[in-house]
């Protein structure tokens, strides 16, 4: 096998060894909820090492002049990595916890299929840089410290928002307010992405896309925050069949779902338009997932250990560590990254708006930190703090790109 | 009225001196950064706002200090405040916080420790044996056992141990990084300069487009003589002379001239920038500017003029035997034949000729223009390059890097070394744990892996704390 064959193979095995590992948890769960598992930890070790040999043979492809997180695939290699890293991590230190970390093995998988996708099986853009300029414009070698301690921070928080998922399902938030609030970060990503960036690929009915999208945000609000907030609002206007608010409450969470699974379809009819579509198909994915953890979050909590709440602080423990830790690599990507900037650009901090919305994030993380410490913080907004970070943390990576210009070549198509 | 001025000041402390408060401040620092981004001020290269809002919009923004959003009012109240809260929480809390603790074991078991208390008949030295070998496994070096009561016999035995105590440097260490930080802006504030040069290669400039700082806040550093001049560009008291440029490492060669004396040269490369007359030159773009020159050989077919070798600029009469030339046009690359470019000559007394010569048929001028007294043999065409030369001087960046570093290190010690306080009791018929660990969710799991290898070192064969955990409501029990 040629080493651009090995590369693909290398992603999409990741992938799938993420994609069965979360599956076998799940049925682990499912199938016995009294047993502690066993071994459940290896498929994220297994998954982070192939990712690992991906990246170390892209490096061995470009040589000395390898620029780590190039362009759109590339960084996704290294997201997808650095997140498989910190799920290993954390699944080493938490094995008795059992399917905590099942939503941040999935992204893993997701990750790996959008960047096999975005960098192909040829693995065309296997060496990089194309031309030696771009090495010189990079000539500082605080180059590699800087993206390892992105990676690591990026990382960090995919596992935060994993814990932080865990905390609501725990928490009994209900699946309905889950997943309207996914629908919302997902749909407003998206939407800013396929507003910012039209898919070449020909004949691709963005408008119709666009439309759908509107209709499932619209519907999400409607059917799953506004209308339980305003009871009496439907009564006032539909008169007799108003008071019956569940029949219209179904009738909407039915046109939802049916256009939800419409916007699937989509995605999988217009997978080869474009990484936009990629995202679009994750997150759509994403939001469908969450829905399934929340449906069925009786898997979670008849697997919990017989000792009184020791899960529920382990997953806050856990979720605070990893929110901290993630203070820590944002600071010292900030650091490394102004070192670089020195050398690349003449001076330390040049008010990038990537450099701006890294000290964004790390502010927010720095806030999550300080108000998990504060007496009276509740599990779930610990949960909502950390998935809004994720959520920020999605902006920043890649809603960036689309907005403003920018010095930082990761996160997006060259 | 007059009594309630001290509960005042108190509150008001109280308040400045929460961590609370820093939160408040943190988020306000958030709100700044956001909404300079959302304004358009946040670019590496900013469109001035005039551009991108109405003069009445403009107007608005100005009045509510949103335009220079880290030199208002609003940035400032929130950095000096951020920095006082620190200063205050640091008054507040350290001097108690580094003797508290060793006062707190002392104190006995505290409220709001979680407690295990089981049955065990094992005596009083192997209690504390086993204690004092857990406390090596487990509690780690920066653990001492005090025996905080120990009458013998069968009364209590009451053993303390602390450990993270190192964790308390992390306020300070916060302080001693906002101080610097403070010094670096300041600094900056003072004596920082921003500023932008572009130049073709065997080209002369003195102006500089100055994209921040006051050049005349820059002292004997600053580069320009006089700020302002038309078209955003700054006059530089000095010439800056591009000699040539290296595409393939990106170094730029540079020398520097005042009133016509050579005052130095450099070479300065992407990554390594120069450091010249207390500013740093970084070439950060660069691109061919469209000109070129050849380099060409010119013999005298009579042989009377010795051979030259000549690195032509487009458009630039030379001399020649017989008369002058200029290179008119030029081509980097033609198949089969290399470098090209087309010269005209002008022989003495005759009409100008022009004609192409080729790197690849160096015989070709030769025989094709038998009657010429010179014979042009190309060797190579040179694009010229442009560049974009970042000229810099940052006093404080050092200082406030220096504190970004003391910021981490103090968040990796504030965040992974947590006090906490460990009790081990001991009666004639009853063992008991505690401990605490202050503003820390999640720390029942690490008391109960604590407490079960505790349990098991005593020979225990049922380790589980199934309805045996809880939590010390009041102080002493």
């Amino acid at each position: 096998m040629r080493a651009p064959e090995l590369f693909a193979a290398l992603i999409v095995g990741a992938g799938a060894v993420f994609m069965l590992g979360a599956l076998a948890q799940l049925f682990l769960l499912a199938r016995f909820p009294e047993t502690l598992p066993v071994g459940t930890q290896w498929p994220s070790r297994l998954g982070f090492a192939l990712l690992l040999g991906a990246v170390a043979l892209r490096a061995a492809a470009a040589g000395t002049v390898w620029v780590p997180g190039l362009g759109l695939g590339e960084s996704l290699l290294l997201l997808t990595c650095a997140s498989a890293g910190s799920v290993a991590f954390f699944e080493s230190r938490f094995a008795r916890a059992r399917g905590t970390l099942v939503f941040s093995m999935l992204a893993c998988a997701g990750l790996a299929w959008v960047a096999y996708r975005t960098i192909g099986w040829r693995g065309a853009t296997l060496s990089v840089p194309e031309s030696a300029s771009e090495a010189i414009e990079f000539g500082s070698r605080w180059i590699y410290p800087h993206v390892l301690a992105g990676m690591v921070a990026y990382g960090l928080i995919v596992t935060a928002a994993g814990f932080g998922l865990m905390q609501l399902i725990q928490d009994r938030v209900s699946s309905d307010s889950l997943m309207g609030g996914a629908t919302f970060a997902a749909a407003s990503l998206l939407t800013l992405l396929i507003a910012s960036e039209t898919p070449s690929a020909p004949g691709f009915p963005i408008r119709v896309l666009a439309a759908t999208l509107a209709v499932h945000a619209g519907l999400s609000l409607f059917s799953f925050r506004i209308l339980r907030k305003l009871k009496p609002w439907p009564a006032k206007f539909l008169g007799a069949a108003g008071e019956n608010l569940s029949i219209w409450q179904r009738l909407i969470r039915l046109i939802y779902l049916a256009n939800g699974f419409a916007l699937i379809v989509f995605a999988f009819l217009f997978r080869n338009s474009g990484p936009v579509l990629l995202v679009l198909a994750c997150a759509v994915g994403g939001v469908w997932l969450v829905w399934i953890l929340a449906r069925y979050r009786h898997l979670f909590e008849a697997g919990l250990p017989a000792v009184d709440s020791w899960l529920f602080d382990s997953v806050d423990h856990w979720s605070l560590k990893s929110s901290r830790a993630a203070v820590v690599a944002l600071s010292t990507t900030l650091i490394t990254g102004s070192l670089l900037a020195r050398g690349t650009w003449g001076r330390f901090w040049g008010w990038d708006p990537k450099e701006t919305l890294t000290l964004v994030l790390l502010i927010h993380f720095l806030l999550t930190s300080l108000l998990r410490e504060q007496p009276g913080v509740t599990r779930r907004q610990a949960g909502i703090l950390a998935l809004s970070g994720l959520f920020l943390a999605a902006w920043v990576y890649f809603g960036a790109n689309l907005v403003f210009p920018h010095l930082h070549a990761y996160g997006s198509p060259r | 009225m007059r009594s309630s001025r001290p509960g005042r000041a108190l509150r008001l402390y109280e308040v400045l001196s929460s961590p609370r408060t820093t939160i408040v401040f943190l988020a306000g620092l958030l709100g700044i950064l956001v909404l300079s981004l959302a304004i358009g001020q946040e670019a590496t290269d900013p469109q001035p706002l005039s551009e991108i809002y109405s003069p009445d919009v403009l107007y608005r923004l100005r009045s509510l200090g949103l335009t220079q959003l880290f030199e208002s009012g609003w940035f400032m109240s929130v950095a000096i405040g951020l920095a006082l809260n620190q200063l205050l929480i640091f008054v507040n809390r350290f001097p108690k916080a580094w003797t508290e603790a060793r006062a707190g074991i002392l104190g006995g078991i505290e409220a709001g420790a979680s407690s295990v208390s089981v049955s065990s008949k094992i005596g009083r030295e192997e209690f504390r044996e086993s204690v004092q070998a857990l406390g090596r496994a487990r509690l780690g070096r920066f653990t001492k056992l005090i025996a905080i009561r120990d009458e013998g016999g069968l009364n209590e035995l009451l053993l303390g141990a602390e450990r993270g105590r190192i964790g308390v440097l992390a306020l300070p260490l916060a302080l001693i990084g906002t101080f610097f930080v403070a010094t670096g802006i300041w600094l900056q504030y003072r004596g920082g300069l921003k500023g932008e040069i572009a130049i073709e290669e065997r080209q002369r400039t003195s102006l500089i487009r100055v994209i921040s700082g006051d050049p005349e806040k820059a002292g004997r550093w600053s580069p320009v003589e006089k700020a302002g001049t038309e078209g955003g560009f700054s006059q530089m008291d000095f010439e800056l002379w591009f000699e040539r440029f290296d595409p393939l490492t990106g170094t730029a060669w540079l020398e520097i001239s005042r009133a016509g004396e050579k005052l130095g040269t450099s070479s300065a490369t992407r990554g390594k920038p120069q450091h010249f007359n207390g500013l740093s030159w970084t070439p950060i773009r660069s691109h061919k500017s469209g000109k070129f020159a050849a380099r060409v050989t010119v013999r005298d077919r009579r042989g009377l003029e010795p051979e030259r070798e000549i690195e032509a600029n487009r458009g630039e009469p030379l001399a020649a035997p017989g008369g002058v030339f200029k290179v008119i046009d030029a081509r980097e690359q033609i198949e089969g034949l290399g470098a090209a470019a087309q010269i005209e000559y002008v022989e003495n007394g005759k009409t100008p000729v022009q004609f192409w010569i080729f790197e690849k048929a160096p015989q070709f001028d030769e025989v094709h223009r038998k009657l010429s007294r010179a014979i042009f043999v190309m060797h190579q065409v040179l694009p010229r390059y442009e560049i974009l030369l970042a000229v810099t001087r940052e006093p404080g960046a050092v200082w406030t890097l220096i504190g970004a570093i003391l910021w981490t290190l103090a968040a990796v010690i504030g965040f992974w070394i947590r006090r906490e306080r460990w009790w081990f009791s001991w009666e004639p018929e009853r063992i008991k744990i505690a401990a605490v660990r202050k503003e820390e969710p999640g720390f029942g799991p690490i008391f109960d892996q604590m407490t079960r290898a505790w349990l098991s070192r005593l020979g225990r064969k049922d380790t589980s704390l199934r309805g045996k955990r809880w939590e010390v409501r009041s102080e002493g029990t």
